[in-house]
């Protein structure tokens, strides 16, 4: 039957061409949106991950996509207490706050503000410059920050009211892309005397255990009240982050839906059309002795070809905005092959769906009306 | 036995509340190995009598018997089964699917019936003189070619009965004779049936049997 629907198809190439498009929007639009968030989070947790942290201690909630809540610092000496020094290896108390543009780049950045003395703890290594002086409004970006944003060593970023000045850039993949010091942050957003920290950072002893470590940290009592601390160990980070991202995911399944119902919709129309123009085509093929099956199947397998193009062009749509949109923007597409597997199921499966009634209108035809249709 | 037989064959057309009879009572035989041809005037229900015979209408009343099946009585799977396997037809115009070759055009009514294409095809075509034009397109083609690629469809399946509705109908005279030579060689060299409807009474002559239809009837046989 292919060669049929391969000769029709190819009889309108522009009609073809524009299904094929409209399927391909549909399941690159799925992929993509998919892969970013897959992949923001995949980035996210990897670099959460680089800095060689064992556990993230936050404080009653947090977002990772920026806003964490303060604690006090004195928490640290607590958990220091706690967690005898057999098993904690280190603690670095981390201000985090968020950049809202730097150079041509508006994406939202988080901040850390971190000692000097602890950039080595989060595994911060430099590739030019130097470290930042603690009491200096001076600031880290990382390569690819700079590369996008176009600042680089010696030039300043206005933040929180501040001139800050770029004094290194640092290897991507460790923690955060921007890091200032711990002083400077925190005086400017916590006036007053009371010190404060939005996450502590904790290294574990070789050997020592991650997640008994992070359970011992959430039961923590002062002065016989909880402290509500908030372990996230950085070996189930991935799952937990996409438990947080779980609105985005949704958004992200709820646009998918509506993509797929437009690819359902294209092939529904564009075989109507090809229904309609061809009522003649099925008088003879009837006259020919053609069952309503084969008329059916000729329809359907039609639109199968258009679905496994467009399913095909839309993965290679995906494929190429996974490599463009980092090149060209801070964001990060990781399109998976599970994805990909299951957008190609789905846009077959509404292909065939969408040419059902199609299909069944043009076996249906009366072939005489059919064989006199002009 | 006839190849082709009716009894008492109606049709009517319901025309807003009423019914139009079109066909009261055909009565005819066709033997095999028989070129029969059907004349009358416009609108007296030629065509509708042949979309009946070929099963692609369903009669009002009446039966039809086609080289021994009751096909007024057989199932729309099975009359396309029929069609497929001991019919072939030719329209007035139009009888070629448009995104096929000539050739292609040819092995779908073969791949219908669940054979695979083979050299029979082009047989068939160079029987018709279209050995060259195998790979054309109906649009690549005059309408007398067109005309002959439907002839060589019809019969490729070598079916049982021939049926044609004014084939020669859109033609000049030129390629109304090749047509209707077709035809006659189709039916003296091969034994091909052939039942054709035509109001043209050059095409009656090649005939061996005319009937003529008259107010939904065989009048004169
Ligand atoms: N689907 C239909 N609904 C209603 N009336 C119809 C239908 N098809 C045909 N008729 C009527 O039946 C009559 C016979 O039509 P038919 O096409 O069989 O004539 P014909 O003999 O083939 O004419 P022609 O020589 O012009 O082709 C006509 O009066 C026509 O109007
Ligand atoms: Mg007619």
């Amino acid at each position: 039957m292919s060669n049929l629907a391969t000769a029709n198809l190819w009889h309108r190439k522009t009609r073809s061409a524009i299904s094929v498009f409209g399927i391909a929007i549909g399941v690159a639009l799925l992929l993509v949106l998919k892969g970013m968030l897959v992949g923001t989070i995949d980035e996210i947790t990897s670099r959460m991950k680089n800095t060689g942290v064992d556990i993230y201690v936050f404080y009653q909630n947090y977002d990772i996509f920026g806003g964490t809540l303060k604690m006090p610092l004195s928490f640290g000496e607590v958990i220091k207490k706690e967690i005898s020094s057999d098993r904690l290896e280190s603690l670095v108390p981390i201000v985090q706050d968020k950049l809202g543009e730097i150079g041509t780049v508006t994406q939202e950045q988080r901040v850390w503000g971190v000692s000097r003395a602890d950039l080595g703890k989060l595994n911060v290594k430099l590739s030019g410059g130097r470290f930042f002086d603690d009491n200096k409004y001076e600031m880290l970006i990382d390569s690819r920050l700079a590369a996008h944003s176009g600042v680089g060593i010696g030039d300043t970023v206005r933040y929180l009211n501040r001139d800050w000045k770029v004094v290194g850039i640092h290897d991507i993949g460790a923690g955060v892309r921007v890091y200032v010091p711990f002083n400077r942050l925190h005086e400017v957003l916590f006036r007053g005397k009371d010190r404060f920290a939005s996450i502590f950072a904790i290294k574990c002893k070789p050997g020592a255990d991650a997640q008994q470590v992070a359970r011992d940290i959430e039961k923590i009592q002062h002065k016989g009240k909880k402290l509500d601390l908030l372990p996230v160990e950085t070996a189930t980070m991935y799952e937990t982050f996409r438990e947080k991202a779980k609105i985005i995911d949704d958004f992200a399944n709820y646009v998918t839906i509506v993509a797929l119902s437009i690819s359902f919709l294209v092939i529904l129309l564009t075989m109507y059309t090809v229904v309609a123009e061809r009522t003649r085509d099925i008088g003879i093929l009837k006259s020919l002795g053609a069952t309503r099956m084969f008329i059916a199947r000729a329809i359907i397998t039609e639109s199968l070809i258009l679905c496994v193009l467009g399913v095909g062009v839309g993965a290679g749509l995906s494929y190429f905005a996974a490599w463009l949109i980092p090149a060209v923007s801070l964001l990060n597409v990781t399109i998976s092959p599970g994805w990909v597997l299951i957008a190609a199921v789905v846009g077959l499966f509404g292909g065939v769906l969408g040419a059902f009634y199609p299909a069944a209108l043009a076996a249906g035809k009366d072939p005489v009306v059919a064989l006199t249709y002009e | 036995m006839p190849i082709l037989q009716t009894i008492d064959l109606h049709k009517s057309y319901r025309i807003g509340s009423h019914w139009e009879p079109v066909l009261m009572g055909i009565d005819m035989e066709i033997e095999e190995g028989e070129f029969a041809c059907i004349v009358g005037p416009s609108g007296c229900g030629k065509s509708t009598l042949l979309h009946l015979l070929g099963g692609l209408h369903r009669a009002t009343s009446g039966r039809i018997f086609l080289d021994g099946d009751e096909i007024t009585a057989l199932s729309d799977a099975a009359l396309a089964k029929i069609r497929r396997n001991k019919m072939g037809f030719v329209f007035q115009r139009f009888n070629l699917l448009p995104t096929l070759s000539a050739r292609g055009n040819i092995e779908i009514a073969m791949k219908i019936r669940g054979l695979p294409s083979n050299d029979g095809v082009v047989e068939v075509l160079k029987q018709m003189g279209l050995g060259e034009k195998m790979r054309h397109k109906p649009n690549e083609l005059s309408i007398g070619e067109q005309q002959r690629v439907a002839i060589a469809r019809a019969i490729v399946n070598k079916p049982k009965l021939l049926l044609a509705d004014e084939p020669t109908g859109n033609l000049d005279s030129e390629n109304s004779r090749r047509i209707l030579a077709e035809f006659k060689r189709l039916n003296e060299e091969m034994g091909q049936t052939i039942l054709m409807i035509t109001h043209n009474l050059e095409a009656a002559a090649v005939a061996s049997r005319t009937l003529r239809m008259k107010d939904g009837r065989i009048a004169e046989d």
